[in-house]
């Protein structure tokens, strides 16, 4: 369907310069405060940088989900629970290793990678039985 | 659900992309209908009869009743 390829372009438009931002926001701040050329409150406030990049990728995401037919728009949340489940699931049990025994740290930080990355492989196994291609 | 969408549509020699733009969604999702991987939303539904002029029970029937 054409309007869902639209959607597609419209949603790649705004998530490739939105993911630029962010990961030049985020190795460029690490890189930064590496150096010792940031202060913490410069850290901080740059930090708004990748943070209103994640907004803009979101708010694509979103626009791009709602434009979809019903039966792409149901792979794509079935892939996005499955993504939200196990990573609230992990989340939540290291989480709680971790206020309780002596098991390492993981930043939060990674919370969000790792929901696109399970969301990613969810949505490609979903598409492929449905025999789709592309649009993740 | 079961239908009879591959038969009304291939009775009109329609492809499942050209079907798919008639009723503004994709081909994928035509397949999937067709296959009885997906049940369509009820507006879809009634999209499917108006384009068909069928009522709905002639398209869609749940498994064991018969239609037509």
């Amino acid at each position: 369907m054409a309007h869902d390829k639209e959607a597609e372009k419209r949603y790649r438009k705004v998530f490739i310069p939105a993911m630029g931002i962010y990961v030049i926001g985020v190795f460029g701040i690490s890189w930064g405060e590496e150096q010792s050329y940031l202060s913490a409150g410069a850290v901080s406030a740059l930090t708004l940088i990748p943070v209103l990049a994640i907004f803009a990728w979101m708010w694509a995401q979103w626009r791009f989900v709602k434009e979809l037919d019903e039966y792409l728009r149901q792979i794509q949340t079935e892939a996005m629970m499955i993504g939200l489940m196990i990573v609230t699931a992990i989340a939540s049990g290291w989480g709680l290793m971790e206020l309780m025994t002596d098991v390492p740290r993981i930043p939060i930080f990674f919370a969000g990678p790792g929901f696109y990355l399970v969301y990613g492989i969810a949505y490609t196994v979903l598409a492929k039985r449905a025999g789709i291609k592309g649009g993740c | 659900m079961k239908n009879n969408l591959k038969v009304l549509r291939a009775e009109r020699d329609w492809s499942q992309a050209l079907l798919g733009e008639k009723l503004e969604v994709s081909r994928q999702t035509v397949n999937a209908i067709e296959k009885g991987r997906y049940d369509p939303s009820l507006p879809l539904a009634f999209k499917i009869a108006r384009l068909f002029e069928r009522a709905i029970e002639d398209i869609f029937n749940h498994e064991g009743e018969n239609n037509e």
